[in-house]
C-alpha cells in the first residue's frame, strides 16, 4: 500500500515547480498551474463561506435570531443581473446597488474611524509626546522627527504651488519620503528573499522526503 | 530609445538576461542550503521588546494568539509562529486561538500543528488552550470581542460551548487578556492597536513580514505594541534570544547569502550604468 | 428611485458605523443589528457571483472558442479551461464532503501555489532593482542609500556592526518612522476628505450609481 502522502508531496512539488517555469519564460505549464490555483481558490473561498453562512445564518435561527435573514434578502439582488439578462426585464440589474452600496459603506466607514483614531490623532499625539524628554539626544531625535513628519505632510499640499515658503519644506519632504519608500524596499527584499527560500527549501524538503518514503515502500 | 550599434561592455552589463540572475539567486540559495554558515545574528530592540513581553508573563496568564495571515505568507510567518508558541508553552501561559482577517485560519492552525506541539508540551485541550477558529467582522467582532468575548464567541471551533471550556470561565474581555500577539501579513496589526490597545490597553505584539516592519515603526515607538518581529529574519533574531535553531536561523544563512546577492546587483547595475555614461562622454557622445 | 434607496442606504451605514463607534454600545448593535456581519454576509454570497462568472467564462472557451490567443492554441485555452472547471467543481465537492482530502488539497495544491507565486517576485525584484535603481540624482541617492540600510537591518552578520547599529537604529527611529507618520497622517487626512462626499450623498460612483 503505498503512501497517499507520496502522492500530496509530488503535487506540491510539481505544482511549485510549474509555477517557478516562468522564470524560464511564459508556457503552458505555468498556465496549468495558474488555472489550477484560480480553481482551486475560487471553490477554497467559497467552501469557507458557506462554512460561514452556516455559522452565522442557518445556525442561529432555531434560536429565533432572524435578524441575520436581511442580509441574506439583499444578497439575492446581487444575482438580479443575471434574471434580468434572462427575463430581459431591465429594471432588475439594478437591485444590486442596494447590497453594494452596504459593502462599500461598511468597507468605508471602518477604514475611515481607524483613519481618525489610530492613524491621525494617536500618531500627532506621539509626535508631539516625543518632546517630553530632557535628554539632549532624544530632544535632537524628536527635533528631526518632527521635522520629518511636517515636511512629508507639506509634500502632499495640493492646493498651492511648491513655491516661496512651501518650496523648501515639500522639497525636504520629498527626500524624506525618498528615505522611508528606500527603507521600506529594503525590507520588502529581506521578505521577498524569505518567500523564495521558503518554496525552494519546502522543494528540497519534499523531495528527501519522497524519496524516504519510497524507500520505506519498496523496502516493505 | 535604441541603444547604439556599438556596445560597450557597460551597456551588455545593463541588458544581460535575467536568465542569469535568476540562476545566480538560485545559486546561492542551494549553496546556502547545502554548506550552512550560522552567521551570527544580533537582536534588535522591536523583537527583543517581543521576547521581554512574553518573558514577563506569569504561568496561567492569558494570551491570546489571532492568526491573521494567508497561507501564502507561511514562509515568513511560520518560523514566527512556531518559536512564540515554544516561548508561551515554556512561560506556562493559557492560550486562546482565533483568526478575524482571513477564513484561513483554522486550516494554518492545523497544518501548522499547533495543537499538536501544545499537547507535547502537556498542555491539555479547554483547560490550557482552546481554539475559536475564524471568526467573522474582521472590526466589528475585534471591537465586540474587545467588550465581552460572549456576546461574540458561543462555541469553539469544534462546537463545544464556551461553558464547558475551563480556560474560558475567567475570560470575559480583553482586560483579562495578558498580551495579544496577531501575525499579521496585511493590516490586522492596526486593526487590533485601535480595538484593543486604544479602548482597552491590552498589550499587543505583532509578528508580521519583513517589508511590514517600517509601517510599525510609529506605533511601536507611541508604545501602542509592546513588540514587532519582521518575518524570517526577525525569528533568527528570537531564536537567537531562545538559543533555539529553529526556522528562522534555517532560513537566515540563505536570506543572508540572497540578500547580499541583491545588494551586490544593485551595485553592478549602478557600476555598468556609470561605465556606460562614462564611456558615452569620452567618446563625445550625447547622455 | 432604486438609486435613491441605495444613497440612502450608503449614507446611514457609513454614519451609523463611524458615529457608532465613538458610543458604547455602537447604534446598531443597540437595536441587535450588526451591519458588519452584514457585509460579511453579503461578501459571502459575492463568492457566489465569482463563481458564476468563472463557469460562463470557462464554459465557453470549451464549447465554443476556436481563436488563439496571446499565443496560447485553442485546444490549450479548453485544456486550461477544463482545469480549472474540473478543479473547482471537483474541490467544492470534496469540501462539503470530506475535510480530510480537502485539507490535503488546500495543503498540497493551494498552500504550494500560492506560496509559489509570492517567491516567484523574488527574482524579479532583484532584476528590476539592477535594470531601474541607479544612482541618477540626490533623491534617488537618498533612495539607494535607505534602500542600503534597510537591507543591512535583516542581514544578520553586518547588523551586528555597532557602527552600523548606530545608523540604522538612529535612521528607523527619527526619519523613517517620521516619514512614516507622516504619510499615515496624510492617509487619514484623505479618507476624512473623502467620507465627507459619500456621507452628504455627493458621491454614489462607488455602488453603480452616477
Amino acid at each position: 500500500m503505498i503512501n497517499p502522502l507520496i502522492f500530496w508531496l509530488t503535487v506540491s512539488v510539481v505544482t511549485t515547480l510549474f509555477v517557478y517555469s516562468y522564470l524560464i519564460k511564459p508556457n503552458i505549464y505555468f498556465r496549468i498551474a495558474e488555472h489550477l490555483f484560480i480553481g482551486v481558490t475560487a471553490a477554497v473561498t467559497l467552501v469557507f463561506t458557506m462554512q460561514t453562512l452556516w455559522r452565522n445564518i442557518l445556525e442561529p435561527i432555531p434560536r429565533g435570531n432572524w435578524v441575520n435573514l436581511i442580509p441574506v434578502i439583499l444578497s439575492i439582488f446581487l444575482f438580479l443581473p443575471y434574471l434580468a439578462k434572462v427575463t430581459n426585464i431591465k429594471s432588475l440589474s439594478r437591485f444590486n446597488q442596494i447590497p453594494m452600496a452596504l459593502v462599500v459603506a461598511g468597507a468605508f466607514a471602518i477604514t475611515a474611524r481607524t483613519a481618525v483614531d489610530a492613524s491621525f490623532y494617536t500618531q500627532i499625539t506621539a509626535t508631539v509626546n516625543a518632546f517630553a524628554t530632557r535628554d539632549a539626544v532624544l530632544l535632537f531625535n524628536a527635533i528631526v522627527g518632527l521635522v520629518a513628519v511636517f515636511t512629508t505632510v507639506s509634500y502632499f499640499i495640493y492646493t498651492k504651488e511648491h513655491k516661496g515658503i512651501l518650496k523648501t519644506p515639500s522639497w525636504v519632504g520629498r527626500l524624506v519620503i525618498m528615505i522611508y519608500f528606500g527603507w521600506t524596499f529594503g525590507s520588502v527584499a529581506a521578505t521577498r528573499m524569505t518567500l523564495i527560500t521558503g518554496t525552494v527549501f519546502s522543494v528540497i524538503d519534499s523531495l528527501q522526503a519522497i524519496f524516504k518514503l519510497l524507500l520505506q515502500a519498496l523496502g516493505q | 530609445m535604441r541603444m547604439p550599434t556599438e556596445t560597450s561592455i557597460w551597456e551588455k552589463m545593463q541588458t544581460i538576461d535575467r536568465k542569469y540572475i535568476f540562476l545566480g539567486l538560485l545559486i546561492v540559495i542551494l549553496l546556502a542550503y547545502a554548506v550552512p554558515i550560522n552567521f551570527p545574528v544580533t537582536v534588535t530592540p522591536p523583537v527583543k521588546r517581543f521576547y521581554d513581553s512574553i518573558d514577563a508573563l506569569k504561568p496561567g496568564d492569558v494570551v491570546v494568539v489571532s492568526i491573521d495571515h494567508v497561507p501564502g505568507s507561511l514562509s515568513e510567518l511560520a518560523g514566527e509562529e512556531n518559536i512564540v508558541l515554544a516561548h508561551l508553552a515554556q512561560k506556562k501561559a493559557a492560550i486562546i486561538f482565533w483568526g478575524l482577517a482571513f477564513p484561513d485560519a483554522p486550516q494554518i492552525y492545523i497544518m501548522q500543528g499547533m495543537g499538536d506541539f501544545l499537547k507535547s508540551q502537556g498542555y491539555v485541550y479547554g483547560k490550557d488552550y482552546v481554539n475559536f477558529g475564524y471568526i467573522t467582522g474582521k472590526e466589528s467582532a475585534a471591537e465586540t470581542l474587545g467588550r465581552d468575548i460572549r456576546s461574540v464567541l458561543k462555541a469553539d471551533a469544534y462546537g463545544t460551548p464556551i461553558e464547558k471550556l475551563p480556560l474560558m470561565n475567567n475570560v470575559r474581555s480583553a482586560k483579562d487578556v495578558a498580551l495579544l500577539i496577531t501575525f499579521d501579513d496585511g493590516y490586522a496589526t492596526e486593526m487590533w492597536i485601535l480595538q484593543w490597545v486604544t479602548p482597552q490597553k491590552t498589550k499587543v505584539a505583532s509578528g508580521n513580514m519583513a517589508g511590514g516592519l517600517p509601517r510599525l515603526l510609529p506605533y511601536l515607538s507611541a508604545n501602542q505594541l509592546v513588540g514587532a518581529m519582521g518575518g524570517a529574519p526577525g525569528a533568527a533574531q528570537y531564536e537567537s534570544l531562545m538559543k533555539v535553531r529553529g526556522r528562522g536561523l534555517v532560513f537566515q544563512d540563505a536570506i543572508n547569502v540572497s540578500q547580499i546577492f541583491w545588494l551586490a546587483m544593485l551595485a553592478l547595475g549602478n557600476v555598468a550604468f556609470f561605465g556606460a555614461v562614462l564611456t558615452k562622454r569620452k567618446s563625445g557622445g550625447t547622455k | 428611485m432604486i438609486k435613491e434607496i441605495a444613497k440612502y442606504i450608503g449614507i446611514v451605514t457609513c454614519a451609523v458605523l463611524i458615529v457608532g463607534y465613538f458610543i458604547r454600545p455602537s447604534l446598531d448593535t443597540a437595536v441587535g443589528i450588526d451591519l458588519i456581519l452584514w457585509t460579511t454576509i453579503i461578501l459571502g454570497f459575492a463568492a457566489f457571483l465569482g463563481i458564476i462568472s468563472l463557469t460562463k467564462i470557462h464554459t465557453f472557451n470549451l464549447l465554443r472558442s476556436k481563436t488563439d490567443k496571446q499565443g496560447i492554441s485553442s485546444r490549450q485555452q479548453k485544456l486550461l479551461s477544463l482545469i480549472l472547471l474540473v478543479s473547482m467543481y471537483g474541490t467544492i465537492l470534496i469540501g462539503v464532503t470530506s475535510s480530510d482530502i480537502f485539507g490535503n488539497i488546500y495543503q498540497y495544491v493551494y498552500n504550494s501555489i500560492y506560496g509559489a507565486m509570492f517567491g516567484i517576485l523574488g527574482p524579479f525584484f532583484i532584476v528590476a532593482t539592477y535594470r531601474a535603481v541607479k544612482f541618477r540624482s540626490i533623491q534617488s541617492a537618498a533612495f539607494i542609500i535607505s534602500i542600503i540600510l534597510g537591507a543591512l537591518v535583516n542581514i544578520s552578520m553586518i547588523s551586528g556592526i555597532p557602527i552600523v547599529v548606530g545608523i540604522t537604529d538612529w535612521f528607523s527611529n527619527t526619519i523613517v518612522t517620521g516619514g512614516s507618520r507622516g504619510m499615515t497622517i496624510i492617509f487619514a487626512l484623505g479618507v476624512i476628505v473623502l467620507a465627507v462626499p459619500y456621507l452628504l450623498g455627493k458621491s454614489t460612483q462607488y455602488h453603480g450609481g452616477e
